[in-house]
């Protein structure tokens, strides 16, 4: 049987392993036949969409992973807007309307509500969440 | 579809606990039932006297006095948070209601889906 699914990301990439494993799972899902509704970045996972991010060579960029598997395989990758601003993720469209000097939304992902969170949750037929918070 | 949100974090401290929150009032607003449980030091968020000025942080208590107006009327802590943090219940908004931990069980069953923060 296959399924959908609707993925919360929520940890930061460099910090936490969520993000991570998120990926895994997506790549995981997909090889399998089943579909990813959507990935929504919130809170601390908007990070995940920051194209500066620059590790050394011999570790992962996780917001490369994730544009190179929304390429393949045209995945809904969305940054809740809320969470991004707050943390100075920026797409070419808010950095004109708040006159910052540059974005750095990374190639793959857009910009959206939570209503487009509560849209996956409610069409997607499963819901999981990475990234639990700092306790 | 119904919508649970468990909330288990105190209200100052960590951004989660305000942008989960703002996420269940958005549920609200696309016409989905939510339910709210504030377990654990999310109780700390039903508070009805907070003082936020230390933290240099909104106060959380306006968001959770306007949770009717976005027609969220099913709120609750359980009485075992109450009793283990020595919180009064009529230190908490009226509009929180006590739940026992079997109640609690029968919520989470009846949910289609169920978010925890």
């Amino acid at each position: 049987m296959s399924l959908s699914f609707a993925l919360l990301v929520s940890g930061q990439p460099c910090t936490d392993q969520s993000s991570l494993t998120a990926l895994r799972f997506c790549k995981a899902a997909l090889d399998n036949g089943h579909q990813i509704y959507r990935v929504f970045f919130f809170n601390d996972g908007v990070h995940c969409a920051n194209r500066y991010i620059t590790p050394p060579q011999d570790e992962i960029a996780v917001p490369k992973q994730w544009a190179s598997l929304q390429k393949s395989f045209n995945l809904d990758l969305v940054v809740c807007i809320s969470s991004a601003l707050r943390r100075g993720i920026i797409d070419a469209k808010e950095a004109s309307r708040y006159e910052l000097e540059g974005h750095n939304l990374a190639d793959g992902f857009t910009i959206g509500g939570l209503g487009q969170w509560v849209d996956a949750c409610v069409n997607a037929d499963r819901v999981i969440r990475f990234g639990g918070g700092a306790q | 579809m119904t919508f649970l949100y468990l909330f288990t974090r105190a209200p100052y401290g960590h951004s989660i606990a305000r942008e989960a929150l703002d996420m269940a009032l958005a549920t609200a607003a696309f016409d989905q039932v939510v339910s709210l449980v504030f377990a654990q030091d999310a109780i700390y968020q039903l508070l009805d006297k907070q003082n936020s000025g230390n933290t240099e942080k909104k106060a959380h208590i306006g968001v959770i006095n306007a949770l009717p107006l976005y027609e969220i009327e099913h709120v609750y802590y359980l009485s075992d948070d109450c009793s283990s943090r020595n919180i009064s219940p009529t230190s908490l908004v009226p509009h929180a209601k006590a739940l026992s931990a079997t109640e609690l069980a029968d919520l989470m069953r009846s949910a289609d889906r169920i978010q925890s923060f």
